[in-house]
């Protein structure tokens, strides 16, 4: 059977038990998800953005879905960030379904309890779904299957002294599984946090995730998301990121895969009114046969507002990387100021990375560039640091490690930004 | 200390070096000049062992063990250290961080423990004075938006922290101003012992007011075709090579 049918059959003779305990508005936006898969069907490659991407061979085969609570083993326990809020998704559900307040008047925890409260279910019924792209496939089969995720509110000028962590793991030890969760963030006008979000994976089985996050930065609000994507390479994960941004407000999102396990991310900011600043950085490291793919859009809607983004991929043994971005820049849009970079790193002859930057521009006064590089480690410095007294294995190292510092440095967060340097020497060890 | 015997060497199969000799004892101080194209900033390359070049015929013993034998990284901690004639830029990787790996992979190559946090800044304070290289500059990444002069500093400051016993300069000086270069050649005298040696590769009779050598080489097509005392530095800046190039012709 194929896999769009296959899981559409899977909702349809599950739907009450997916549903349940959810308000009505939420479930029959998961209908209207259910039939925006069945019209547009799962992505081919001949859809750009997918070019690189085969998720119909994801998703196809048996996976068993859990539409019911169940308890997983705790993970180890990550990030030394001991003053840091934390909502632990595991396998998409909240493990503490209670929402809490933090000491700064921000709101956090299980989604699902979000939108049935009485006090912040307006709120998710406002903002959920509103950023995402029900055409984009993956995002509608999320929708149409989602059960819970994390919700953070900041409030109106609310400015948050310590971190908000959604740690989402995900685990299965004997059949492939596959599962899904949202996550919606709101930052009200003026309010200021850091919000980091972690997958990580453990068990033996196969699993693929399906992820879609939603961030509303309000007026002048001024947020930092960190990702990072530290799965085994037996865990998938197709991860659709949507930021809306409002007027004088900054989004700065840093993403990192460190990890070995397939990723597929799509970061898609929208600039809605004038002098939004979004930045957005991003590395993948990818050995073996592993393969990942980026995607990034910025859409300028608005005069006066300013974007940017570097991703940065270092690709060894067969391993293949992709990356397609675009900045759209609307009819009034003028005055945009937008810049995006792919900056990539072969280590051996038989990785490849593919790389598309994309302007679609209709406004006339505007200042857009865009760049990408394909190269390989500096023979030169190689041999400047060898001089030096140090290995050749060591002079690549720390040249792979500069090449990626600049993506990294980029995290708000000092002990997060040790953390994912840790992961990422982990990795080179392994490239 | 170095013993260099009739050494040729191949770049892209054009024969750069026809056989050189030299010898460089502990102490001394050896300066090589010559024309464009006559082979000075080969031979450095050769003898820190890029491996752009081909050795084609000759012997190299440093310290009493065969040169030619070892890895770039193996030369480098049995304490021979280049100064590039251009230094080269590495995004992202800190001055500090690349100087700390280095010295405390030759020190692990002596057997001795490496330095400790405290120690190793103690170290780079001490050091980096003596070519006046501001603190800054160490922490950034190497080399890189260093202006001219800067990266020539910054060269004599690597030279300061690994201590070497031999130092092959190539072209220390070039690119540098008044002061740059006096910084830079002081900084080179102040650090030049009984112990060690210095072999600088130049253009000019100036930077040899500062490091004054016991001999002077001109090199040629690949040889050595005169060797002097420091007046022979005086002669070939008044007097170009034309003369002895006659001679040798």
């Amino acid at each position: 059977m194929p896999a769009k049918q296959n899981l559409l059959d899977n909702y349809l003779s599950n739907i009450d038990i997916i549903g349940e305990g959810l308000p009505v508005w939420f479930n029959a936006r998961r209908s209207d998800a259910a039939a925006s898969l069945n019209l547009h069907g799962l992505p081919t490659a001949k859809q750009e953005q997918y070019l690189h991407s085969n998720i119909e061979r994801l998703v196809e085969g048996e996976w068993e879905q859990y539409f019911v609570t169940r308890r997983h083993p705790d993970p180890t326990p990550l990030l030394p960030e001991a003053d840091a809020y934390r909502v632990e998704l595991r396998n998409g559900r909240a493990a503490n379904e209670a929402l809490k307040v933090s000491a700064e008047g921000a709101i956090y925890g299980s989604l699902c309890t979000a939108a049935c409260s009485a006090e912040y279910g307006a709120i998710v019924e406002r903002w959920l779904d509103s950023a995402a792209d029900m055409s984009d496939a993956t995002t509608a089969l999320t929708r149409m299957f989602v059960q819970d995720g994390a919700f953070i509110y900041l409030p109106a000028g609310v400015e948050m002294q310590s971190p908000i962590v959604i740690d989402s793991a995900y685990h299965t030890d004997g059949e492939s599984e596959m599962c899904f969760a949202q996550a919606l963030v709101v930052a009200e006008e003026s309010a200021r946090g850091e919000v980091i979000v972690t997958h990580r994976s453990e068990g033996a089985g196969r699993i693929v995730v399906g992820f879609t996050r939603e961030a509303i930065v309000g007026k002048a609000a001024d947020i930092k998301i960190t990702e990072l994507y530290d799965l085994q390479q037996n865990c998938s994960i197709v991860n659709n990121n949507y930021i809306t941004q409002t007027g004088k407000s900054h989004c700065a999102t840093m993403c990192c895969k460190t990890g070995d396990g397939y990723v597929r991310a799509a970061y898609n900011t929208a600039l809605t009114e004038p002098e939004a600043v979004s930045d957005v950085w991003a590395l993948y490291l990818c050995s073996g046969e592993e393969h990942c793919d980026i995607n990034m859009a910025a859409r300028h809607l608005a005069p006066d507002c300013r974007s940017y983004s570097l991703v940065k991929g270092v690709a060894s043994g067969t391993a293949m990387g992709s990356f397609a971005g675009m900045v759209y820049v609307a009819q009034d849009a003028q005055r945009t100021d937008a810049q995006q970079q792919s900056r990539n790193l072969l280590l051996s002859d038989t990785a490849r990375i593919f790389t598309q930057p994309q302007l679609e521009i209709y406004a006339d006064d505007v200042k857009c560039t865009h760049g990408a590089t394909v190269g390989q480690l500096d023979d030169e410095a190689i041999y400047y640091m060898r001089q030096r007294g140090l290995s050749e294995q060591q002079a690549r190292r720390l040249q792979i490690e500069g090449f990626a510092y600049d993506v990294v440095q980029h995290c708000g967060c000092p002990n997060m930004c040790r953390y994912i340097s840790e992961l990422t020497a982990k990795k080179l060890e392994k490239m | 200390m170095l013993s260099v015997k009739n050494l040729h060497a191949n770049v892209g199969g054009k024969e750069i070096l026809r056989g050189i000799n030299l010898e460089v004892r502990a102490g001394e101080v050896h300066a090589i000049m010559g024309p464009n194209g006559s082979g000075k900033s080969t031979l450095a390359s050769v003898l820190a062992g890029n491996e752009k070049f081909e050795v084609t015929e000759g012997e190299v013993t440093f310290c009493g063990q065969n040169l030619l034998e070892m890895s770039i990284e193996e030369r480098a901690r049995e304490g021979l250290f280049l100064g590039f004639q251009y230094p080269v830029e590495i995004p992202g990787v800190t001055m500090s961080n690349f100087m700390k790996m280095a010295v405390n992979e030759q020190r692990k190559h002596r057997g001795q423990e490496p330095l400790t946090a405290g120690e190793f800044l103690k170290l780079m304070r001490e050091k980096s004075a003596v070519v006046e290289l501001s603190s800054k500059l160490t922490s950034r990444s190497v080399n890189e938006g260093f202006s001219g002069g800067e990266k020539k500093k910054n060269e004599i400051f690597q030279m300061a922290m690994l201590d070497p016993k031999l130092a092959i300069l190539d072209e220390t000086d070039s690119g540098l101003d008044i002061d740059a270069l006096r910084i830079v050649a002081t900084g080179v005298t102040k650090l030049h012992t009984p112990e060690n040696a210095t072999v600088v590769i130049t253009h000019y009779q100036r930077l040899l007011d500062y490091i004054v050598p016991d001999f002077v080489h001109v090199l040629y097509k690949g040889r050595i075709i005169h060797t002097g005392d420091k007046s022979l530095a005086l002669k070939l800046e008044a007097e170009g090579y034309d003369w002895l190039i006659n001679d040798y012709q």
